[in-house]
């Protein structure tokens, strides 16, 4: 997983029109069609693509508009041997907030010289729709970001903190040996996690998380994992640990309580 | 650290108490090798058993304020060996040197201290 970590690195004005946004979020699934022109070197926007499938269906997709465990999407453009300069793909995608789609932007823009981006229902002006000015606004005011679902399932208590920042999960049963460590586990859902605030919550003057991933370790029924170097809206934080443990509640192992602690 | 217990050493002038009697005990394991789990469990009974009933505070390194202690939370220490089991082969050099310099960094490097101090910290 490697969203975020480069894109603040190159990103085409939208005002030029390099770039372009139309999707509305919806419930019912829909295709959304990436085209680009690649720059030379650009990591593939077909790994790219599958971070970003990985990440929804792990329920970071989610947000206020809708529970991470009904966010959904697939690849439905074949994966060719070699990707051209000018690239296309489609993503099937159900439930997907538009600021997560903003994120996909946002990436995908700083590996192409140019970028469309069309889901196939049109914006409506709603708080579900998303086009080149809330890009744009939000380039310049990043300070929308994703809300936590609105159900919460569990316990969570939130503190403050001198500096950096931690999570920890009570689980309500014993965790399976290495479940932080394995691969595409927890502690991957944690890198996700990071990688999406590096990318975005920097506002006023703010740098990001600074570190590919957490320190985590797991006990019989409890994880913590802290962020030293942490630099973050806290909120946006918050709102991403929150919607992914939802997710891992659901459809993993069944949480007790949770401590967030931000500064 | 104001700690609770016996009668100070030392007061001041004010009959203020300016030194009490502690107890501290610092653990250094050998490292810790994957399989190593039965070995520091015995190793976290004897400390548990030795001092448990003292202890009110645990703060680890992964987690940013010392919290209440529980005596499960020695478990963060027995289940420390199974982190450091090398990550999968990866298809270069350089990817396999950086995954396992991101496992010292995430997951080998780690400590928990706890106390029977009045406060946390």
């Amino acid at each position: 997983m490697q969203i975020g970590i480069m894109a603040r690195l190159r990103f085409k004005d939208i005002d030029d029109g390099t770039v372009s946004v139309s999707y509305r979020a919806s419930a019912d699934p829909q295709l959304v069609h990436f085209r680009g022109t690649r720059i030379p070197g650009a990591r593939s926007p077909f790994d790219v693509a599958g971070d970003y499938i990985g990440a929804i269906n792990r329920g970071l997709g989610g947000g206020a508009e809708f529970s991470p465990t009904a966010s959904q999407a697939a690849l439905v453009t074949p994966v060719p041997d070699a990707v051209p300069e000018a690239w296309s793909l489609d993503i099937r995608m159900e439930s997907v907030s538009p600021l997560f789609v903003m994120h996909m932007v946002v990436v995908f823009a700083a590996g192409s010289e140019s970028l469309s981006v069309a889901g196939d229902l049109r914006p409506d002006g709603s708080s579900l729709s998303l086009t080149d000015a809330d890009v744009r606004d939000w380039w310049d005011r990043p300070q929308r970001h994703l809300r936590a679902w609105g159900t919460v399932p569990f316990v969570v208590e939130e503190s403050e903190i001198s500096r950096g920042a931690a999570i920890r999960v009570r689980f309500q049963k014993d965790l399976p040996e290495g479940y932080v460590s394995a691969p595409y586990s927890f502690g991957y859902r944690l890198l996700e996690i990071t990688s999406l605030l590096h990318l975005s919550h920097t506002e006023g003057g703010r740098k990001g998380t600074l570190e590919p991933a957490p320190k985590r370790k797991q006990a019989k029924r409890e994880i913590s994992a802290s962020w030293a170097y942490f630099d973050v809206t806290p909120a946006a934080f918050q709102a991403l640990v929150t919607n992914m443990l939802i997710w891992v509640h659901e459809k993993e192992h069944p949480i007790e309580s949770v401590q967030i602690q931000t500064p | 650290m104001p700690v609770t217990g016996p009668e100070p050493l030392a007061r001041n002038g004010s009959n203020a108490p300016v030194l009490s009697p502690a107890l501290g005990v610092y653990v250094q394991l050998e490292p810790a090798v994957p399989g190593d789990e039965q070995r520091y469990e015995k190793a976290c009974a004897i400390v548990r058993d030795w001092v448990g009933d003292k202890l009110r505070w645990t703060l680890t390194s992964t987690f940013g304020e010392p919290a209440p202690y529980d005596p499960e939370d020695f478990q963060y220490v027995v289940e420390h060996p199974a982190s450091t089991k090398p990550p999968k082969p990866a298809s270069t050099p350089e990817l396999e040197a950086m995954q396992r310099r991101l496992q010292v960094l995430q997951a080998v490097e780690f400590s928990m201290n706890c106390h029977g101090g009045e406060h946390g910290v």
